[in-house]
C-alpha cells in the first residue's frame, strides 16, 4: 500500500483538527462527547454497510478498521457533522428543531463537499463500478466531485443527524425522568 | 450474479408473470386498504407517521440503490430507476408494524430499549421476505456487494449472511430518522 506525503498530512490534519475542535467546543456543550460518540456510531454503521459502494485507498495500514473502512475518514465525517451542529446551535439558539435540522444539513453538506473534494484530489476516494455507472459525468463546478455526491452527502447527513438527535432526545428524556412516585 | 450463489443448496423460486402481477396487486390493495382505513377514521397522526417513514425509506433506498436491484416486477410499479412502489411501501409497512407493535406491547420500556426491539422485530419480519424476493430473483445483489461479503450464506438460501445484520443496522438509521421527525412534529403541535 503506497501512502503519499499528502495523504499522511491529511490523516494527521484530520486527527489534530478533531481534537482541537472537540476541545474548543466542549465549553458550549457539556454533552459534546456524548453527541460525538452517537455521531461516530451512526457514521460507522453507514460506512460499514455501504462499504461496497466506495473505496478508501492508499491510506496507511493503521488507518483502516474493517476492509477499507477508515477510522480517519469516520473521524472526518463525524467532525464535520458535530461542527455543523454545534455552530448552528450556537448561531441560532432559539430556532425550532425542524428549522435547525435543515440548517445542520446545509452546513454539513457544504463541509462534506469540501472533504469529498480533498479525498478525491489526494487519491483516497474511488467509486465502485455500479455507482460510476449511475453518475451523469457532470462534476460540481471547480471540483472533481460528481454532481450526484450532493444528493448522496445530503441523504447521508440527514440520516446521521436524525439518528444523533433521536438518541440525544432518548437519553435526555431518561435523565429527566421523575424518580418513581411514592405510593400514597 | 446468481452463479456466485449456486453452490449453497438453495432452490430458486420461479414465479410466472401472472403470479408476480397477482402478488403486486394483492400488496397494493393491502396498502390502499390500510391507508384508506386510517383516512376513514381520521387518524391523521398515523397518516403523517406513514409519510415520514416513506420519506426515510425512499432516501435509504436511493442511497443503497446501486447495491440491490429490484427486477422482474411490472413496469408500471417502478417510479425511479429500479425503485419500486411495491417494495418501498413494503418497507414502510414493515417499519410501521415493527414500531407500532413494540410501542403497544412494551409501553413501559424506555425509548432506548424499545429501539432495540424495533430492530429485532424488523429483522424477524424482513428476513423471510428478503429471502423470498432474492430466491425468486426479484431482488438481485450487485457484484460489488457479493464480492464484499464473506461468502457465507443463510442456509439453503442465496442471501449472504451479512444481510441478517445489515438490515437492522441500516434501518437503525431510518427508524431513528422517522422517530426524530415524529418527535419534533409532535412537539410543534
Amino acid at each position: 500500500m503506497v501512502m503519499s506525503r499528502g495523504i499522511f498530512l491529511f490523516e494527521a490534519f484530520i486527527v489534530l483538527i478533531t481534537l482541537a475542535l472537540l476541545f474548543s467546543m466542549r465549553k458550549n456543550n457539556p454533552k459534546l462527547l456524548r453527541r460525538y460518540l452517537i455521531i461516530v456510531i451512526g457514521v460507522l454503521i453507514f460506512e460499514v454497510f455501504t462499504n461496497p459502494l466506495w473505496h478508501n485507498l492508499n491510506m496507511g495500514a493503521i488507518a483502516y478498521l474493517y476492509r477499507d473502512v477508515s477510522w480517519i475518514l469516520t473521524l472526518g465525517w463525524s467532525t464535520i457533522l458535530i461542527t455543523s451542529m454545534e455552530m448552528v446551535d450556537y448561531l441560532f439558539p432559539s430556532a425550532k428543531d425542524h428549522v435547525k435540522f435543515f440548517i445542520y444539513l446545509l452546513f454539513s453538506a457544504i463541509l462534506g463537499i469540501i472533504l469529498e473534494t480533498i479525498v478525491i484530489v489526494i487519491g483516497i476516494r474511488a467509486f465502485a463500478p455500479e455507482i460510476i455507472g449511475r453518475f451523469s459525468g457532470i462534476n460540481i463546478p471547480f471540483s472533481p466531485v460528481p454532481i450526484e455526491a450532493i444528493y448522496y452527502l445530503t441523504v447521508f447527513m440527514a440520516l446521521i443527524i436524525g439518528f444523533t438527535r433521536y438518541f440525544e432526545m432518548c437519553f435526555d428524556k431518561e435523565q429527566h425522568k421523575p424518580v418513581k412516585k411514592r405510593k400514597k | 450474479m446468481t452463479c456466485v450463489m449456486c453452490n449453497n443448496n438453495s432452490v430458486p423460486i420461479h414465479l410466472s408473470d401472472g403470479t408476480i402481477l397477482f402478488l403486486e396487486l394483492l400488496m397494493l390493495i393491502m396498502y390502499a386498504a390500510i391507508v384508506l382505513y386510517f383516512l376513514k377514521i381520521k387518524h391523521w397522526k398515523t397518516i403523517r407517521n406513514l409519510l415520514i417513514t416513506l420519506i426515510g425509506v425512499v432516501l435509504f433506498e436511493l442511497m443503497i440503490d446501486p447495491l440491490v436491484l429490484n427486477t422482474q416486477l411490472s413496469s408500471w410499479s417502478y417510479y425511479f430507476k429500479d425503485l419500486n412502489i411495491i417494495i418501498s411501501f413494503g418497507w414502510v409497512l414493515i417499519v410501521s408494524v415493527s414500531i407500532t407493535m413494540v410501542d403497544f406491547a412494551f409501553k413501559h420500556l424506555s425509548d432506548f430499549k424499545r429501539f432495540w426491539l424495533y430492530l429485532c422485530l424488523l429483522d424477524f419480519l424482513t428476513i423471510p421476505v428478503e429471502i423470498f424476493l432474492v430466491q425468486s430473483g426479484v431482488r438481485v445483489y450487485s457484484q460489488s456487494m457479493l464480492e464484499a461479503s464473506y461468502g457465507a450464506f443463510i442456509p439453503f438460501t442465496m442471501v449472504p449472511f451479512e444481510v441478517l445484520f445489515a438490515v437492522p443496522m441500516f434501518f437503525a438509521l431510518v427508524i431513528a430518522f422517522t422517530k426524530y421527525w415524529e418527535g419534533i412534529l409532535d412537539a410543534n403541535r
